[in-house]
C-alpha cells in the first residue's frame, strides 16, 4: 500500500507495475500462516491393573508424605524417594513408615545412618496400613509425568512459524503476474499493430507499457479522478485509525524472562489471582508478586519430576524455570539456605497505563468487586500474559456508564444516599440502578491528578 | 465599624507606582517569551530553512513519531525478592521519628512509599510542639536526596574508605594530648554519653596521679544563634545555667522585646502552638500581645500592639514596664536609659496590661544582654510568672552553647594547646569566621562530621560524612522529661556512616550505635516507664515517637536572687552612634543550615515575600530621604549599599520594610556561604558583622555603618504579584471589642447588591443572584472544603513548602520569581493595613470603589500620615478556592478545568492547550502557567531538584509531574481525598472527619488551616463555615467558593491603636 505514495526517481515502467501490484495486494488476504496443532503425548507406561494402585498411591502420598518428601530426588525435610523401591526392601520400609522410633531402637543400621543424617530429627509414625504403603510405593516407582504434559498437549495450539515455502510462492506469483502484464502488452500491441496493417494504417497507439497506462489514464479521466478520491480518503481513514491506536497496545504480548504460565497456575491449580497479586485488594497496584510468594509453593514443588510444560508455542522444563526462582533468590534447595547474592527478576511489564492515570486496583477489586477478569481477560487460559483489552480512555468511560455499583452492605453509601435530595435521588434512580457515572466516576480528577 | 482600612500587599500598592498599577492589570506579568524560544531575529532571517523544508522536517517528524508510537516501550517491573511484611506497594507508611539539627527540634511522622521518605509532617503525639512543623523541618526531605552530599569520606579533601579513616583516628584519638569536641547542643543523650567516653592524656595523667581532676570539659557546646545571654542571666538569677520552658498558652498578656518567638526565638514551634491556642477569640480567653521590636518580624505581624523600638532602647523598655509594675507591687525603681516618649508610653499600658495579668503574663526579650535578661527575669519574677508561664524547674536543652567557652576554645587552639578537634553539628568556619578558620590551622588533627561540605569541613583534615537524619538512628531529650527518637527510615544512600558509631568505633567500642542507643535507654529509660519488657517499651516508643517520662515533683523552689539595680545600671548605659543593625533570623535559612535547600530559598520570606536572597531592609521614609528605591518591581532593582560593622563590610541590596524602626537596618543571617551548592547565588554572610564583647559574646544587635554605593540588585519579590483589584473584602479584621459585642453585621456584614422588585430598589444578599445553575453540591454527597482562621494564621509559610513537597511544585529560581512565574500552588498574602478615613461600610463595595474613583486614588489616601511607618498586618492563605460557580471553568475553550460532584474544580492537565483564559478569568488569582520544561531545560538544573535521578527519588508519586504549556493549581490534595475515601470504602465506613488532609492542612500545627467535608455536619470546618466569623473572600463577585476565611480579631479596644 505505502508504495503508491513512494516518490523517486524510477522509471515509468516501474511506476506503473508498482501500481498495478498495489492493487493487487489490496485484493489479497494473505494468510500466511498455517497452524498446525501438535500433541505431544506423555510417557505414561503404567500397567493398565497397577494404574488404579498408582491413583491411590498419589492421593495418598500428597496427603501424608509431600509435606516432607519429594518424589524426585531432592530434599525437602526428609530424603527424596526417587527410587526407594531399589534401595530398601518393602518390609522395612513398612517397618520404617509405621515407626521408624522402634526401627532405630532396634538397632537398625541403615534405620540409625538416615536418623543421624537428617540431625536426629524422627520421621513420625504415619497413619497408614501395609496396603496403602504399597500403593504409594507404586506411585513412587511411577511418578507420574501426565497431568501437566497432556494440560499441553490437550490446549496448546502450536503456531508454526511462515513457512518459507509460502513466502517464496508468492513472490513466484508476483513475477508471473508481472511477465504476464508484459506479455499481454506486447501481444496487444501486435495486435493493434496487426489490425492497423490489415487495415492500412499506420498504427500510432500506445507501445510501451508507460504509454498504455497514459492512454487510457487520458481516456478515462472520470475513472482516474473517482480512484484517486477514494484512495486519498482510504488513506485519511488509515491514518487517524492510526493515530488513535497511537499508544494502545492491545494484545501485547511479551515474552517474560521466566517462563510463568498464567495457564498453569491460575487455571490448572486454581490458585486465586489474589493469593500472588495481593496488593490489589489494598493498593493501586496489584503488585507483582515478590519471589518469597513463589517460595510459598516452590520450597516443595521444585519441578525435578522432569515435566515439561507449553509457553508460547515452544516447550519449557518446569525444572529449569523453576530453578530461575532459586537463582535469582540465591537459594540452593539442596540445603535449604539462602545466599547473599540474589538477583532480581526482571519481569516486563504487560498493563502499563500512562502516568497521568490514577488506577486504583483497591477501589475495583475490593469496593467494586470486579472480577479480574473483567478487564485482564481469560488469564487463566493464557501461557503467556497479554493485554486482553485496549486500556484507552474510552474503554474506561463506557464501562463505567453501564457498570451498577454495588453499594448494599457499605455504610459508607448509606452516609452517602443519606447526603442526597429528593430530586437528585429521583434522578439517579430513574433507571433503577445507579451507574459509575452517576456518582461521578465520569469526572476527570477522579483518575487524573 | 466606623473606620475602613486600606489593604496594601506593598509599597508599590500603597503609592501606586505606575509599573505596578500596568502590572496589576495583567494577569501575567510579560508576554508570551517567543524571543526565548525563536531566538533572535537575525538568526532567524539568515536561515536557510525553506517552507519546503519546513514541511519535510514536519513531515519526517509525524512519520517518525508515529512509527516510534507502533513499538510498545518495554517497561520492566522488578518486584521485591523479600516483600517486607509491612509494606505494600502503592501505599504509603508513615513512621515516627525527630528531626534535631542544632537548630530546630520536631518530633515527626515521615511518610515513605517502598521504602523512600517523601513527606515530613508533625507528630501530633508529643504534647510539646501538637504536630507543629515549620518550612526548615518540612523541606528538609529534600536535603536527603541531594547529590551534594558527601559521599564518602575524605582525608585531606581526597576520597578515602572507612577502613584508612578508622585507623589513623583511631591513633590520633589515642594518642591525644588535648582533645576537644566543638559541638552544637548536644540534645542526646546517648551522643553526649558517647562524647564523653572521649578522653584525653591532660585528663587521664591527673586521674592516675590521683590528684583534684580538674573537670575540664573537652566537649563545647556552641550555637550559631548564641543564647549566652539568657542562659548566664538565669544562672545570675536563680544559679542554674539553663533554659526554662516557656508556657504560651497559660500568659494572658505577652510582651515581648525584640524577641521573634513565632518563627526563630529557641524553641518557637513549641511556643508557637502554646500561642496560637489562646489566639482564637471564641475561646475562654484571648491573650494580649505587645512586641517591641526594631525589625518586622513574623511574631511582630502577629502582634496586637507592635510598637517600632531602636535595638539600644529595649534595656529601656523592659526597665520602664519594670518600673511601672514594680510602683505597684511595691518593688524599688531602676534606672531608665534613654526611652522615645512614645515607646515609654507604650512600654506603660504594656506594664498596666502585664499588671492585670500577674501570674498568667509572660515578658520574653531576644537580647543576647545578659543584663538585659537579668532585667526580664527580675520582671518576671515580680509579676509572679515563674512556676506559671515560666517553669525554671522543667528546662528546655534545645540551647546550651556558652560564648565565652568557644572563645576560651579559640585561644586554647590560637596557642596551639588543642591537638585534636572533632566538630559535630556545627559550622564555626562560617558562623565565627575568620578567627576561627585562623585557629584552626594550628590544630593538628580537625575531624568534621558534615553530611554536606561546608565552610568548616573543606578547612578540616577528616571529613567523616554523618548520615543523613532520616537515615539515623537518634535520641533527643528536649525538655526534661520529655524523649523522642528518630529512627532510619531509608537505607544510608552513600557511603557515610553515623558518627556516633564513628566515635564508638574509635574509642574500641565495637557496638553499633543502634545497639548503644538500645542499651542506653534500657539502663537510663527503662526503669522509668513502668513497662515489664524491654521491648515492649522500646517498640511502643518507637511507634509513637516520644517518651515523656512520669515526672517525679521535686519542685526545689529557686529565688531570684540577682541584682537586678546593677544590671539596670549597666543596661541604661547603652548607646546608640550612626544606624543600628539587627541580625536576625529568618523561617527560610535559620541559621544556614539549610541555606542550600532550593524549596526554602524560594518560600518567600514570610514578612517582605522576597525570595533567593537576603537584604538590608530599611524604614521607607528614611530610605526616600536617601534617595533609595523603595518600589521593587521587575524592572525597578533595589539600590546597592554596604554596611560596615566590627570592621567588616558587606554589600547589599536595601529594601524597604515597613514598620522598621527608624534609625535600624536589618539583615538575615544564614545566608552567603562559601562552600556548598548555593554559593554565590544566595545573599552575603552577615554572621561577621555581629559584635563581640571583652569576653567573646556575640551581640546580634550592634551599630554600622550605612553607605550608598552605586549599582543597582534585582530583587524577586512575590509580594505584588497576583494582586486582587481593588476589591474591599478581601481581608476583613475587627477589634475583640467588637466582636464581643456580637453584632454580626458590624464586623462581618453579607454582601448585598441592589435588585428591582416591585418596581422599588431592595437590597438583595448575594445568594440569590446566579448567573449559572449551581453545581449541585451543597448537602449533597461529599462537599470538600476548607476553612481559614487569620486569627490562628501566623503566615509562617509551612504549608507552603508542605504543598510544594507533596505535589511536585517545580521551583523555578530566582530570574523566573522576578517575572513572577513562581509555580506555588499556594502562597499566603501579606497585607499590610493602615487606618484611614471612612470610606463607606464595608461590604458596600459600589459605594467605596464610587469615592474611591471620585477623589482620585492617590488623594483617597492622602489623609494617611505615613502610613508605612507602623502599618498592621495581616497573613491569609491563598490558593484555588474550588468556587461551585468558578469563572475558570466557563471560559476553559477544551474543558480541561470542570467541576466535580464533590465541590472540586478539577484541572485535567493533558487535556489543557494553554490558552490561559481561566488565569485571566480568576478572581482570585491562583492559576499558574507552566512555562517551561523544568525537569529537564538546563536553566533550571541548579535549582529544581527533580533534574536529577536522586532528586527525583522527593516527588510524590501519586501526583503527575505537569508538562510545559499548562495550567496548573491547587487540587485541594485530590489524592488525598481519593485515598481516604477508597479506605473508608473498603471498611464499609463514611469518611471521618480530618481523615482526609490537605498537605497544607497537615503541615498547620496552629490549626489555621482545616479541610474536610463542608457537607458532614459535625466536621471542624463545617463549624468553620458557620461561624459568625466567616467569611468568603470577594464574595460579592459571586463565584461562590468553598473555602471559607474567619475574620482576623485583634485584641484591641475600638480605637486602640
Amino acid at each position: 500500500m505505502n508504495k503508491i505514495t513512494t516518490k523517486g526517481k524510477k522509471t515509468n515502467a516501474v511506476k506503473l507495475v508498482t501500481f498495478c501490484l498495489s492493487f493487487l495486494f489490496f485484493q489479497l488476504n494473505i494468510i500466511a500462516q498455517d497452524s498446525a496443532a501438535v500433541a505431544t503425548e506423555g510417557e505414561v507406561e503404567v500397567a493398565a491393573s497397577g494404574a488404579d494402585l498408582v491413583a491411590e498411591g498419589e492421593k495418598l502420598f500428597k496427603a501424608n508424605c509431600a509435606a516432607c518428601h519429594s518424589v524426585g530426588t531432592n530434599t525437602v525435610v526428609g530424603p527424596g524417594l526417587q527410587g526407594i523401591n531399589d534401595k530398601r526392601t518393602e518390609e522395612w520400609l513398612v517397618k520404617w513408615i509405621t515407626n521408624s522410633a522402634e526401627l532405630i531402637a532396634s538397632g537398625d543400621a541403615d534405620a540409625i545412618a538416615i536418623f543421624e543424617e537428617f540431625n536426629k530429627v524422627p520421621m513420625p509414625p504415619q497413619p497408614v496400613d501395609e496396603k496403602q504403603i504399597k500403593s504409594i510405593l507404586a506411585y513412587i516407582k511411577n511418578p507420574p509425568v501426565k497431568e501437566d504434559v497432556k494440560a499441553g498437549a490437550e490446549d496448546v495450539v502450536v503456531e508454526e512459524k511462515k513457512s518459507p515455502v509460502t513466502k517464496y510462492m508468492l513472490i513466484g506469483v508476483v513475477l508471473v503476474l508481472i511477465i504476464l502484464v508484459f506479455l499481454l502488452n506486447k501481444s496487444r500491441v501486435s495486435i493493434a499493430k496487426l489490425v492497423a496493417t490489415q487495415k492500412g494504417e499506420e498504427f500510432n497507439g500506445p507501445v510501451s507499457l508507460v504509454e498504455a497506462f497514459k492512454y487510457t489514464c487520458r481516456n478515462n479521466k472520470g475513472l482516474v479522478a473517482a480512484l484517486v478520491i477514494v484512495l486519498f480518503f482510504v488513506t485519511l481513514l488509515k491514518l487517524m485509525d492510526g493515530a488513535f491506536s497511537v499508544g494502545v497496545h492491545q494484545d501485547y504480548m511479551p515474552e517474560q524472562p521466566i517462563k510463568f504460565s498464567h495457564k498453569i497456575h491460575a487455571g490448572d491449580d486454581k490458585i486465586d489471582c489474589n493469593y500472588c497479586h495481593s496488593s490489589a485488594r489494598h493498593s493501586k497496584t496489584s503488585g507483582i508478586p515478590s519471589l518469597n510468594v513463589c517460595m510459598n509453593c516452590h520450597k516443595y514443588i521444585d519441578g525435578s519430576h522432569g515435566k515439561t510444560f507449553m509457553y508460547n508455542g515452544e516447550e519449557y522444563s518446569m525444572e529449569e524455570e523453576i530453578k530461575k526462582v532459586y537463582t535469582a533468590l540465591d537459594y540452593d534447595p539442596s540445603t535449604q539456605t539462602y545466599g547473599d547474592n540474589p538477583k532480581p527478576v526482571k519481569w516486563i511489564k504487560v498493563h502499563n497505563l500512562p502516568d497521568h492515570v490514577f488506577f486504583s486496583h483497591a477501589q475495583h477489586v475490593s469496593v467494586g468487586k470486579q472480577k479480574c477478569q473483567t478487564c485482564h481477560g481469560p488469564v487463566e487460559e493464557m501461557e503467556v500474559l497479554k493485554q486482553q483489552e485496549s486500556l484507552t480512555m474510552g474503554w474506561c468511560i463506557n464501562c463505567h456508564r453501564e457498570t451498577k455499583v454495588s453499594t448494599e452492605n457499605n455504610a459508607y453509601y448509606d452516609e452517602m444516599h443519606s447526603r442526597m435530595t429528593e430530586d437528585f435521588k429521583h434522578q439517579m434512580f430513574e433507571d433503577g440502578k445507579i451507574t459509575v457515572d452517576e456518582i461521578g466516576g465520569l469526572e476527570c480528577a477522579k483518575c487524573h491528578y | 465599624m466606623a473606620n475602613s482600612t486600606k489593604y496594601w500587599k506593598g509599597l508599590e500598592q500603597l503609592n501606586e507606582d505606575p509599573q505596578f498599577v500596568e502590572a496589576s492589570k495583567n494577569e501575567f506579568p510579560e508576554h508570551l517569551p517567543t524571543d526565548a524560544f525563536l531566538g533572535d531575529q537575525e538568526v532567524l532571517e539568515n536561515s536557510t530553512t525553506t517552507r519546503r523544508d519546513f514541511l519535510k522536517f514536519l513531515g519526517f517528524g509525524v512519520a517518525a513519531a508515529s512509527l516510534a508510537a507502533c513499538e510498545t516501550p518495554v517497561t520492566k517491573a522488578i518486584p521485591y525478592l523479600n516483600k517486607p511484611e509491612e509494606i505494600i506497594p502503592g501505599q504509603a507508611n508513615y513512621y515516627a521519628s525527630t528531626f534535631y539539627d542544632g537548630h530546630d527540634y520536631c518530633p515527626v511522622l515521615v511518610k515513605t512509599r517502598e521504602g523512600r521518605p517523601i513527606f515530613v509532617k508533625g507528630n501530633t503525639s508529643s504534647s510539646l510542639t501538637n504536630g507543629e512543623i515549620n518550612a526548615r523541618v518540612n523541606a528538609s526531605v529534600l536535603s536527603l536526596y541531594d547529590n551534594n552530599r558527601l559521599k564518602s569520606p575524605l582525608i585531606n579533601g581526597k576520597e578515602a574508605s572507612w577502613s584508612d579513616i578508622d585507623s589513623a583516628l583511631t591513633k590520633e584519638i589515642k594518642g591525644a594530648k588535648n582533645l576537644r569536641v566543638l559541638s552544637s547542643t548536644l540534645m542526646s543523650p546517648s551522643t553526649k554519653e558517647i562524647l564523653s567516653s572521649l578522653s584525653n592524656k591532660e585528663q587521664e595523667i591527673v586521674a592516675e596521679e590521683g590528684t583534684v581532676v580538674e573537670n575540664k570539659n573537652i566537649i563545647v557546646e556552641y550555637d550559631a544563634i548564641s543564647y549566652s545571654g539568657i542562659l548566664d542571666a538565669n544562672n545570675e538569677s536563680f544559679g542554674k545555667r539553663v533554659i526554662p520552658t516557656y508556657n504560651f498558652a497559660n500568659a494572658k498578656t505577652i510582651v515581648s522585646i525584640g524577641a521573634d518567638f513565632i518563627s526563630g526565638w529557641l524553641d518557637a514551634m513549641q511556643y508557637s502552638t502554646g500561642y496560637t491556642n489562646r489566639r482564637s477569640p471564641e475561646g475562654e480567653w484571648m491573650s494580649k500581645h505587645y512586641q517591641f521590636e526594631a525589625n518586622m518580624s513574623l511574631t511582630g505581624t502577629n502582634a496586637d500592639v507592635r510598637v517600632p523600638v531602636k535595638p539600644s532602647e529595649y534595656g529601656a523598655v523592659v526597665a520602664t514596664i519594670y518600673n511601672v509594675v514594680a510602683a505597684k507591687v511595691g518593688g524599688s525603681q531602676v534606672k531608665v536609659g534613654t526611652i522615645n516618649k512614645i515607646v515609654a508610653a507604650k512600654a506603660s499600658s504594656a506594664a498596666e496590661s502585664l499588671l492585670e495579668n500577674k501570674g498568667a503574663s509572660l515578658v520574653v526579650c531576644g537580647s543576647n544582654d545578659k543584663n538585659v535578661q537579668v532585667l526580664v527575669n527580675g520582671l518576671n519574677n515580680m509579676l509572679g510568672n515563674y512556676g506559671k508561664t515560666i517553669d525554671i524547674n522543667k528546662t528546655s536543652h534545645s540551647k546550651n552553647g556558652s560564648d565565652i567557652a568557644v572563645a576560651e576554645l579559640i585561644k586554647e587552639m590560637e596557642s596551639g594547646k588543642v591537638d585534636v578537634l572533632l566538630i559535630y553539628g556545627a559550622d564555626p568556619v562560617y558562623t565565627l569566621g575568620e578567627k576561627f578558620e585562623k585557629a584552626m590551622e594550628k590544630v593538628k588533627t580537625t575531624v568534621s562530621f558534615a553530611t554536606k561540605l561546608n565552610d568548616t569541613a573543606a578547612k578540616c583534615k577528616y571529613v567523616c560524612p554523618d548520615n543523613h537524619w532520616l537515615e539515623s538512628w537518634n535520641d533527643v531529650n528536649p525538655v526534661d522529661g520529655h524523649y523522642s527518637l528518630a529512627q532510619p527510615t531509608i537505607s544510608p544512600l552513600f557511603d557515610t556512616r553515623q558518627a556516633q558509631e564513628s566515635i564508638l568505633k574509635w574509642t574500641g567500642n565495637q557496638s553499633s550505635y543502634y545497639n548503644y542507643l538500645k542499651g542506653y535507654w534500657e539502663k537510663t529509660l527503662f526503669p522509668t516507664s513502668g513497662s515489664l519488657m524491654f521491648s515492649d517499651f522500646w517498640n511502643k516508643t518507637l511507634h509513637d515517637g516520644v517518651y515523656e517520662a512520669p515526672t517525679s515533683e521535686v519542685v526545689s523552689e529557686l529565688s531570684f536572687m540577682a541584682d537586678v539595680n546593677s544590671a539596670a545600671e549597666k543596661v541604661a548605659k547603652s548607646t546608640s552612634a550612626g544606624v543600628e543593625l539587627v541580625l536576625y533570623i529568618n523561617e527560610t535559612a535559620g541559621n544556614g543550615n539549610s541555606s542550600d535547600n532550593p524549596i526554602l530559598q524560594e518560600l518567600p520570606d514570610p514578612v517582605t515575600k522576597i525570595t533567593w536572597d537576603n537584604y538590608v531592609t530599611m524604614n521607607p521614609s528614611e530610605m526616600k530621604e536617601k534617595g533609595f528605591n523603595t518600589i521593587l518591581g521587575q524592572e525597578s532593582p533595589a539600590n546597592l549599599v554596604s554596611v560596615t560593622a566590627n570592621g567588616t563590610t558587606i554589600e547589599l541590596p536595601v529594601v524597604a520594610q515597613p514598620g522598621q524602626a527608624k534609625g535600624t537596618i536589618a539583615i538575615a543571617l544564614g545566608y552567603g556561604k562559601k562552600v556548598g551548592k548555593m554559593t554565590g547565588v544566595t545573599g552575603k554572610n552577615a554572621f561577621p558583622l555581629a559584635g563581640y564583647d571583652k569576653n567573646g559574646v556575640v551581640s546580634y544587635y550592634t551599630n554600622a555603618e550605612l553607605n550608598s554605593i552605586s549599582g543597582l540588585y534585582p530583587i524577586a519579590a512575590t509580594q505584588t504579584h497576583q494582586t486582587v483589584m481593588g476589591r474591599d473584602s478581601v481581608v476583613r479584621e475587627t477589634t475583640l471589642d467588637v466582636f464581643k459585642k456580637g453584632n454580626k453585621n458590624e464586623y462581618n456584614p453579607a454582601h448585598t447588591l441592589a435588585a428591582h422588585e416591585d418596581g422599588k430598589s431592595v437590597q438583595k444578599e448575594i445568594q440569590e443572584f446566579d448567573l449559572w445553575n449551581a453545581h449541585p453540591v451543597k448537602e449533597i454527597g461529599h462537599r470538600w472544603g476548607m476553612s481559614i482562621d487569620m486569627n490562628l494564621c501566623t503566615g509562617c509559610g509551612a504549608c507552603i513548602t508542605a504543598c510544594n513537597i507533596e505535589n511536585n511544585i517545580p521551583v523555578v529560581g530566582k530570574d523566573e520569581v522576578r517575572r513572577g512565574r513562581e509555580m506555588h500552588w499556594l502562597r499566603i498574602d501579606r497585607y499590610y493595613s493602615s487606618e484611614h478615613e471612612p470610606l463607606g461600610a464595608i461590604g458596600d463595595t459600589h459605594k467605596n470603589t464610587m469615592e474611591i474613583s471620585e477623589k482620585g486614588g492617590i488623594a483617597a489616601y492622602s489623609e494617611m500620615e505615613n502610613p508605612a511607618d507602623n502599618p498592621r498586618v495581616v497573613h491569609q492563605p491563598m490558593m484555588c478556592q474550588h468556587c461551585n460557580h468558578a469563572g475558570c471553568e466557563t471560559v476553559c475553550p477544551v474543558a480541561a478545568t470542570t467541576h466535580s460532584n464533590e465541590g472540586l474544580n478539577m484541572m485535567a492537565y493533558n487535556r489543557c492547550i494553554g490558552t490561559r483564559y481561566c488565569a485571566n478569568n480568576c478572581a482570585y488569582k491562583v492559576r499558574r502557567f507552566n512555562w517551561f520544561n523544568y525537569i529537564a531545560y538546563k536553566k533550571f538544573t541548579d535549582v529544581n531538584p527533580a533534574q536529577d535521578d536522586l532528586g527525583r527519588m522527593v516527588l510524590n508519586p501519586d501526583v503527575v509531574v505537569r508538562a510545559r504549556g499548562v495550567m496548573e493549581k491547587c487540587s485541594f490534595c485530590v489524592q488525598g481525598i481519593q485515598a481516604a475515601k477508597l479506605q473508608a470504602k473498603k471498611e464499609g465506613r463514611p469518611v471521618k472527619d480530618e481523615e482526609v488532609q490537605s498537605a497544607c492542612s497537615s503541615a498547620c500545627g496552629s490549626g489555621a488551616i482545616k479541610f474536610g467535608d463542608l457537607n458532614d455536619k459535625n466536621s471542624q470546618v463545617r463549624a468553620g463555615m458557620d461561624n459568625d466569623r466567616a467569611y468568603r473572600v470577594i464574595e460579592e463577585v459571586g463565584q461562590d467558593p468553598n473555602v471559607y476565611y474567619q475574620v482576623k480579631v485583634r485584641n484591641l479596644k475600638e480605637n486602640e491603636a
